[in-house]
């Protein structure tokens, strides 16, 4: 057994410093709280750790070398309640399952850089859903259906939006609602626009831009485009922190496939944009390559009194402190309470179909299904698929295929909610050779070989080099919480130091197909109009079964959201729903807080959810001045706002 | 037929020395001769192998030649260097499935549902008697007991939308091949790689009368391909003796893994052994690491990026780019 | 309190632990709250001069990643632009515009002994919330014995602070004068930052 090492106590202990992390330690730090952020990877210094090897798909994509090491702690996954779930033993093409981040920045070393904010519908699903077409139309189209309201509306997010965009250098010009006010439900209207302009255009955008302007959405009004927002510096640029940004140098190793590393600091992560300026205010301890493990509680077991982490000579520290934040990926966090007995663990009773409990609770999934229902076209405009563009520039989208933006009676099959629909991405936005559509393949009725012989050769040649694009989509419409979908431990598997795995469980509800047959026959109208050749609807799907699978890298929750005391109420405070109200009383508070992925979105790109995330940091940090303010000598009203 | 050890060299051509010619002319071309002959050397120290047998050589060579066959559109797999990353990979971190997660209990995918013959698997120790700072177990965060669990999948009907459907679900998920959890065997990639070479030479002597590297090329392509649909299995009989055939893998999955590696030695950067001289680069139009200024082009990615017919570029390495940026590009 | 629970197993051996070092204060490139608070005010407000201006000194340098610390604003503009920046700062103008000539307190450091370095423009100061703002009309430069220098002139290029868009000095024109001058420390500061920026990337 190794020594314990006491580490002095401070004021706000975060835990992971990614981009949630990054947000708290840097307003907490220049408020002048004492804050100590612990992580299990490294600082990742761009210009000497990668600058020269980054361009490399073998070693970024499937080696993950600059990624969270599979054998430090994996997942495992399943589909039912029924099933032993299956490890995650190796990385693969595309980067699908076990996506934690490694070190300073955490997952956002491996994403392409897309960002946008959800809508107001999205924060009152449940609500909305019941007045517009009644109480019992959520539990009529989602099997023991656990979807709720936010805590807050989006209007009361809003602000936090605007913080969170000033601080990463968020770029895109929002005039896609009519009338941007704060009254028009259905568009996420801004109060103020993103701090950088967008980036430049591509032809494709510009065709997608001008057909959808002449067209008629569903709600019978004109689709109002605007430019995909990217969390790529259009410009250089200071944040709110003083903390300067280089823009994006458009080299093309940056989404794709793999996913990768940004060698210029131009795409947004908390090692750019937040932390230099926690570092510089003085006030603020980096612990790198240190494994948490533990969180200890109080006696009586509603308070967090100190981490546990091991160092990277395997000593054991412990570090106090006043207030916890939990910034670590999803389900990791979710592990990390399991661990700790921190919260009521969800337990589901698949017999009665019932659940009980709170951490764990309620698995979205946040991106496209692997093979699901798509719609494809050609149209004839060419251009490099080789390295030049980003991951999230260059596209235009619309909104209007969203949220409540058109009305779902009289659809059948029935589901809420809609797609993001996009198109113009820049082509060169990430290598991915090895990929294609989707890596190689057996013998099909299409390819009768396979990957494999002259003729599927044939097919490779100049393939980055195209006169025409294949334009589509595989949409999904929001990916609805159910009780059958969560996370809790793996009775089987143990990660590097001896302690259970995470475990998922989680399939497809049928809102994400249901919609996708709906999205798939709107966006195929506009691909006729845009003078598409060989307009297709693939694959029809449904039920969507483990093949359809893009699990991990965009499985979101485990804190679900909402405002029943026995579901875990959020508290005006803390972001999200879920640890904070568990013990609530009166006169005392709980001192962890958590942000993330931790809930459900609506169907938006998939880092939607980082950027949904994004307002809960703010309002996390903000929880935790008011907290350290009134801390044991005041009593807390954490029922007030 | 290959040659063990033996593949090819860079294509290039001796230029003969002209006698009459003044004095300056040759010696230029005597230097440009050395020159070849020395790259030639430096190639020819890379050209070797340091983890596929004899027998592993002579079978792997026409197989990804197979895969990516020389042909009238360009060069093949073997022109490439295909099996030079392969054997590179083999040796190293891939090999030794150095980040992957290979923990017991190793459970098969695809197992399908029964109630009468269910899965039990022992939990692990650490979170039958996981204990919390209370004491107690937790059902939900630990077991509290070291009893085997048993899994036995089943269908579950749902209704939405006033439809009900089923949907079935095996004892364990049925992931695509390729997937992050289709991989559970208890072995590396180096054993894997191993044991299934021999059992596809095995099934070719069983099936099809001799040797991969004797058949011809339809045959060749033939067995792959019933590697991808696991005929090893289903059409020859395994002896229970035989250790040589697919008895404890999947032929697809091996497939999966001959195919992608295959491709992956065509296409990634030739640091790693294969793509030889970019020439597979060269196929697909990649520009690895030239931004458009690699060979003084003079081209940039901001026009690029927005241009509506493409450009074809000379690919540039990243052993280049940084050798370029090192001389303070 | 409870004793932590400690597993069986101790670090594991086969994972890469990558180095890290967590870089010092002083090699990060942060502005501070209330000049940068200045630069959004005076950004604003300059908005619509029609006049050529643009940061310079310091803080147009650290606009671009130059790690630098200002300690104050400054703006270059040409002889028209100081009366009109003159009347959209006119709330915070401490001193009007006169043409000055100073001695600068580092000399150059291009010859076997320091040369003394002389400015004149037509300079006007202001004053926001504490932060001082310089204003130089037509800055000439003049090293040692030989002539004044024309007043600089250039294109400025643009940089986003928090959403506001503000012209500064090309950071080309800046490695002229200091190699002008002989600060290679200077020169360096630049070449740094513009290799955070572009990473051999053309």
């Amino acid at each position: 057994m190794s020594t314990v090492i006491q580490e002095p106590s401070v004021d706000v202990v975060c835990l992971g410093v990614g981009f949630m992390s990054g947000v708290v330690a840097t307003e907490l730090a220049l408020a002048g709280k004492k804050v100590v952020g612990i992580t299990k990877g490294p600082y990742w210094d761009y210009v000497n750790d990668y600058s020269t090897t980054k361009y490399d798909e073998w070693g970024v994509g499937l080696g993950r070398k600059y990624d969270h090491p599979l054998p430090l702690q994996s997942t495992t996954i399943r589909n039912n309640s029924s099933q032993f779930a299956l490890p995650v033993r190796r990385y693969t093409m595309p980067i699908q399952y076990h996506a934690l981040g490694h070190g300073v920045g955490g997952a956002a070393q491996h994403y392409g850089g897309g960002m946008g904010r959800q809508g107001p519908w999205g924060y009152q699903m449940e609500s909305l859903t019941a007045s517009a077409y009644g109480s019992g139309f959520l539990s009529s189209i989602n099997p023991q259906d656990d979807t709720h309201d936010w805590p807050l509306t989006y209007a009361q997010y809003e602000p936090y939006y605007v913080a969170w965009e000033e601080a990463h250098a968020i770029c895109g010009n929002y005039n896609g609602s009519p009338t941007n006010s704060p009254s028009d439900m259905n568009y996420p209207w801004m109060s103020t626009n993103y701090p950088l302009p967008p980036h430049p255009l591509t032809p494709l955008g510009q065709l997608f831009q001008s057909t959808v302007q002449g067209m008629t959405a569903p709600n019978g009004q004109p689709y109002h485009p605007f430019p995909t927002v990217s969390a790529l510096a259009s410009q250089p640029y200071t944040n709110r922190y003083g903390v300067t940004v280089n823009p994006c140098v458009y080299e093309g190793y940056c989404g794709g496939l793999c996913d990768y590393a940004c060698e210029t600091g131009a795409k947004s992560n908390a090692a750019y944009r937040t932390i230099p300026a926690a570092i510089k205010s003085g006030n603020f301890t980096l612990v790198t390559n240190a494994y948490i493990f533990r969180l200890e509680l109080s006696t009586s077991g509603d308070q967090v009194i100190a981490a546990h982490y091991y160092d990277a000579h395997g000593n054991i520290h412990r570090q106090p402190g006043t207030v916890f934040f939990n910034g670590m990926w999803g389900y990791n966090m979710i592990r990390l309470m399991l661990l700790s007995g921190l919260g009521t663990p969800y337990i589901y009773n698949s017999g009665l179909g019932t659940g009980t409990g709170t951490v764990g609770r309620g698995l979205t999934n946040g991106y496209t299904p692997y093979r699901g229902t798509n719609v494809t076209g050609t149209v004839n405009i060419g251009g490099n698929s080789y390295p030049a563009g980003n991951g999230s520039g260059g596209g235009m989208a619309v909104y209007e295929l969203m949220d409540d933006n058109f009305i779902h009676s009289n659809i059948s099959p029935p589901f809420i909610g809609g797609g993001l629909v996009s198109a113009g991405g820049y082509l060169g936005s990430g290598p991915g050779n090895i990929t294609f559509a989707g890596g190689v393949s057996g013998p099909s009725s299409t390819n009768p070989n396979g990957s494999m012989g002259s003729a599927f050769k044939a097919t490779q040649q100049k393939k980055y080099l195209p006169t025409k694009q294949t334009v589509g989509a595989t949409p999904f419409a929001p990916d609805l919480p159910t009780l059958m979908n969560y996370c809790d431990l793996d009775p089987h598997y143990t990660d590097a130091y001896g302690d259970p795995v995470s475990r998922l469980t989680y399939d497809w509800t049928p809102n994400t197909y249901n919609g996708a047959a709906y999205l798939v026959n709107q966006i195929k109208t506009i691909l006729d109009q845009m003078g598409a050749t060989n307009v297709t609807v693939g694959s029809t799907v449904a039920p969507y079964s483990a093949h359809n699978d893009w699990w991990g890298h965009h499985l979101r929750g485990g804190l679900r959201i909402g405002t029943d005391p026995n579901a875990g109420t959020p508290t005006a405070w803390a972001a999200l729903s879920g640890y904070n109200q568990l013990y609530l009383t009166p006169t005392t508070g709980v001192n962890y807080f958590a942000a993330g992925e931790i809930t459900n979105t609506t169907g938006n790109n998939a880092t939607a959810g980082t950027h949904v995330a994004g307002p809960q940091s703010y309002r996390a940090a903000e929880g935790i001045k008011k907290y350290l303010q009134y801390v044991a000598t005041q009593g807390i009203n954490y029922l007030a706002s | 037929m290959a040659a063990a050890g033996g593949a090819l060299t860079a294509s290039m051509v001796e230029i003969p020395l002209f006698t009459g010619q003044n004095s300056s002319l040759q010696s230029q071309l005597s230097n440009s001769n050395s020159q070849l002959a020395n790259l030639k050397k430096q190639l020819d120290m890379m050209t070797g192998l340091v983890s596929l047998s004899i027998t592993e050589q002579a079978l792997l060579e026409p197989v990804v030649e197979t895969i990516i066959p020389t042909d009238s559109t360009g060069v093949g797999a073997k022109e490439a260097g295909v099996i030079y990353f392969i054997d590179r990979q083999l040796a190293s971190e891939y090999g030794l499935s150095g980040n992957m997660f290979m923990d017991a209990p190793h459970v098969p995918p695809n197992i399908p549902a029964s109630s009468s013959n269910p899965l039990q698997v022992n939990p692990s120790l650490a979170w039958a008697f996981l204990k919390l700072p209370s004491g107690a177990y937790s059902p939900a965060g630990g077991g509290g007991s070291a009893n085997p669990i048993s899994y036995s999948g089943g269908s579950q009907t749902f209704t939405a939308g006033g439809t009900p459907f089923t949907v079935n679900y095996g004892i364990t998920a049925s992931p695509r091949v390729g997937s992050g959890i289709n991989y559970q065997y208890p072995m590396n990639m180096r054993e894997f790689w191993r044991v299934s070479l021999a059992a596809l030479q095995t099934y070719s002597n069983r099936a099809y009368g001799g040797n991969f590297q004797t058949l011809s090329s339809d045959n060749q392509l033939q067995i792959l391909k019933d590697l991808w649909t696991n005929a090893p299995k289903t059409k020859t009989p395994i002896p229970a003796d035989d250790l040589t055939g697919f008895s404890n893998i999947q032929p697809s999955d091996f497939a999966y893994e001959l195919t992608f590696m295959t491709w992956a030695g065509f296409l990634m950067d030739p640091i790693y052994g294969g793509n030889r001289n970019m020439v597979g680069w060269d196929y697909v139009g990649f520009n690895g690491v030239n931004f458009g200024n690699a060979y003084g082009e003079g081209l940039s990615q901001k026009t690029l990026m927005v241009a509506s017919s493409p450009t074809k570029l000379k690919p540039a390495s990243l052993a280049q780019y940084q050798q370029q940026a090192a001389g303070g590009a | 309190m409870p004793a932590p629970v400690v597993p069986n197993r101790s670090k594991p051996l086969n994972i890469p632990i990558l180095e890290s070092r967590v870089p010092k204060p002083e090699e990060l490139v942060v502005l501070s709250k209330p000049l940068l608070e200045a630069t959004i005010k005076i950004g604003n407000l300059l908005n619509d001069c029609s006049a050529k201006w643009a940061l310079g000194g310091d803080i147009g340098e650290i606009l671009n990643g130059v790690n630098v610390q200002p300690d104050h604003i400054t703006i270059l503009t040409n002889a028209e632009g100081c009366p009109e920046i003159g009347k959209k700062l006119a709330e915070f103008q401490v001193e009007a515009s006169r043409l000055v000539e100073r001695q600068i307190r580092r000399n150059a450091e291009i010859g076997p002994k320091p040369l003394p370095v002389k400015i004149r423009s037509y300079e006007s100061r202001f004053n926001f919330d504490g932060q001082r703002l310089e204003v130089h009309g037509d800055l000439r430069i003049k090293v040692g014995e030989w002539d004044w220098g024309d007043p600089l002139d250039f294109e400025p290029e643009y940089v986003y602070v928090v959403g506001v868009k503000v012209p500064v000095v090309p950071l080309k024109l800046k490695t002229e004068l200091y190699l002008g001058l002989g600060w290679m420390d200077r020169v360096r500061k630049i070449n740094e930052a513009m290799a955070r920026r572009h990473h051999k990337i053309v």
